[in-house]
């Protein structure tokens, strides 16, 4: 046991060993690389801080659903909350690299497919990620799941170009995109610049006819309206619908009555009882805050305002896109740079991916061992298998017949729902929420009924099976 | 274990240090940070003949 527990430390120093060659190795080849070593680093935290926490909204929601155990959700809930402290000081000091998604049912929608697709595959986008790190080989096949779908979906063209509404074909034409990019072809880049790109990009803030950089909008514009009250609301809901009668019970047994005060108590005592995946989320926080600010003050030392520009100084400007960028968020992000490493092995082998408007236009497909979000999801993983290691929670899984299917379905609905949603549970949502982004809300609204809706199918789906199994017995 | 944990956030905490010390001097110097509000940002060194020459250029194409 002890032999196992040594084992599994010099492991974790190994993946530590490992990240810090590559940064140090790659800063004295070339001083750009830095960039790319401060993703790896804060993916690396990230990973760390997830796996901590067991942050899984997907989890989460099978919990609350499946068995009403609203521990892991009203954790994820206090995450947004604190994590929305740190970016209100982040965005009232002018540092933010955060900017808002277009508003409307479209997000719904998506987040309806993503929550569905995380239910089946027992992990959403985020905790596929850490999970890998421990290393469950499910996970990693929704993350395959995931990747492939998003290259494949983002670049589909051909019949599905009739279902394309004619207002969105003649919108997207009229944006007047460069040459390269066939926007009147495919059905993403119809539905992004004929549709998406339409709808209006808001913060509450912003509703509110304030300033996202002022502290009036900061704070109470996007922190306390846009995310304290709907949060605070929410937990309501919860606290009625899943802890309310428990908490209320036993105290009518130790007092004898209840009261308002008790009311209090039960609510504040749910609050509490998630305090690890709250103390993750704090930390997601202050790391998300602190990218954005390293990475702000990188773009001002070297003169850039996109990594693109940084790649093509190091003579990399294979898979950069037709406006010279890369996918560069400067915060955590997941999905994007999976659907970049499968588009960049698709395009390798002869697929024309390059004239659509995801990767042609915006993102590119840059090689993934130069691709600074693929450092941080690399890392990430990395982050998560040192804190499992350390914490004698590594263990290979491989995944059964059954499991792999409901993998690569729900990873291919997540895929599809990250491509509608402009983002995951993270970008979507978890992000965009906390930045007071209003599309972020809808996404999530769509979340957790698609989440509802997975939970029950899976319910019907297992009583079915079992149904089966036992008149196969009786036979 | 808990040894070992320090030892891994002592490594990240290296680097962490060494990435802020890298990227906050040029913020403080454009006046990202502490900059009392001044307009920020890379500056240009365009003269305002300069900057006539292209604005009519944009008059002709259009």
């Amino acid at each position: 046991m002890e032999q196992d527990l040594r084992k599994k430390r010099m492991w974790a120093y190994g993946i530590v060993g490992f990240f810090a060659l590559i940064s140090i190795s790659t800063y004295s080849f070339n001083e750009y690389y830095i960039y790319l070593s401060v993703y790896l680093w804060f993916g690396f935290l990230y990973g760390m801080c997830l796996q901590y926490g067991r942050f899984c909204f997907s989890s989460a929601f099978r919990d609350l659903f499946a068995v009403g155990v609203p521990r892991m959700a009203v954790g994820i809930m206090i995450a947004t909350v604190l994590f929305a402290l740190v970016s209100a000081f982040v965005t009232a000091t002018g540092l933010s690299t955060f900017h808002a998604a277009p508003t409307s049912v479209h997000a719904v929608i998506a987040g309806l497919i993503f929550g569905i697709g995380m239910v089946f595959a027992g992990g959403c986008a985020s905790g596929s990620l850490y999970k890998t790190g421990e290393g469950n080989g499910v996970a990693l096949m929704v993350i395959l799941s995931i990747s492939v779908t998003q290259a494949l979906f983002a670049d589909v063209a051909g019949w599905t170009n009739k279902l394309v509404p004619a207002s969105w074909h003649e919108s997207a034409l009229a944006k007047g995109l460069p040459e390269t990019i066939n926007a009147g072809d495919g059905w993403v880049d119809q539905y992004l610049a004929g549709y998406v790109w339409d709808q209006p990009v808001m913060t509450f803030a912003s509703t509110l006819g304030m300033s996202n950089e002022s502290v009036s909008g900061a704070f109470v514009g996007n922190l306390l309206l846009g995310v304290i009250i709907p949060a605070a609301l929410l937990l309501v809901v919860v606290y009625i619908g899943w802890s309310r009668t428990g908490f209320l019970r036993k105290r009518k047994k130790q007092q004898g009555s209840t009261g308002f005060r008790d009311e209090l108590a039960g609510y504040w005592t749910m609050i509490l009882a998630s305090k690890r995946t709250a103390i993750a989320g704090l930390l997601l926080g202050i790391f998300c805050g602190l990218q954005m600010l390293v990475t702000q003050g990188l773009r001002v030392k070297f003169g850039v305002k996109n990594a693109g520009t940084l790649l093509e100084r190091m003579g990399f400007d294979y898979g950069i896109s037709v406006n010279g960028t890369v996918f560069d968020p400067g915060y955590w992000y997941v999905t994007t740079q999976e659907a970049q490493w499968v588009g960049w092995v698709f395009n390798k082998l002869g697929a024309d991916n390059m004239d659509n408007i995801y990767f042609g236009f915006v993102n590119g497909i840059p090689n993934p061992a130069i691709n600074p979000a693929d450092w941080m999801s690399l890392a990430l993983i990395g982050g998560a298998a040192v804190m499992a290691l350390l914490h004698n929670e590594f263990k290979f899984k491989k995944p059964t017949l059954e499991l792999a299917t409901w993998a690569i379905i729900g990873g291919a609905l997540m895929g599809i729902g990250s491509r509608l949603g402009l983002g995951c549970n993270v970008g979507a949502f978890f992000v965009r929420v906390s930045q007071g982004d209003t599309s972020g809300w809808l996404f999530g609204l769509g979340m957790i009924a698609g989440a509802y809706i997975g939970v029950k199918f899976f319910n019907w789906w297992t009583e079915r099976r079992m149904a089966k199994e036992f008149q196969a017995c009786e036979l | 274990m808990k040894s070992g944990l320090w030892v891994v956030i002592l490594v990240v905490a290296g680097f962490m240090g060494f990435m802020m010390g890298y990227s906050l001097p040029p913020m403080l110097e454009v006046g990202m940070i502490g900059g009392d509000g001044a307009e920020i940002g890379i500056k240009s060194e365009v003269s305002e003949d300069m900057e006539k020459y292209y604005s009519d250029l944009l008059k002709q194409d259009e």
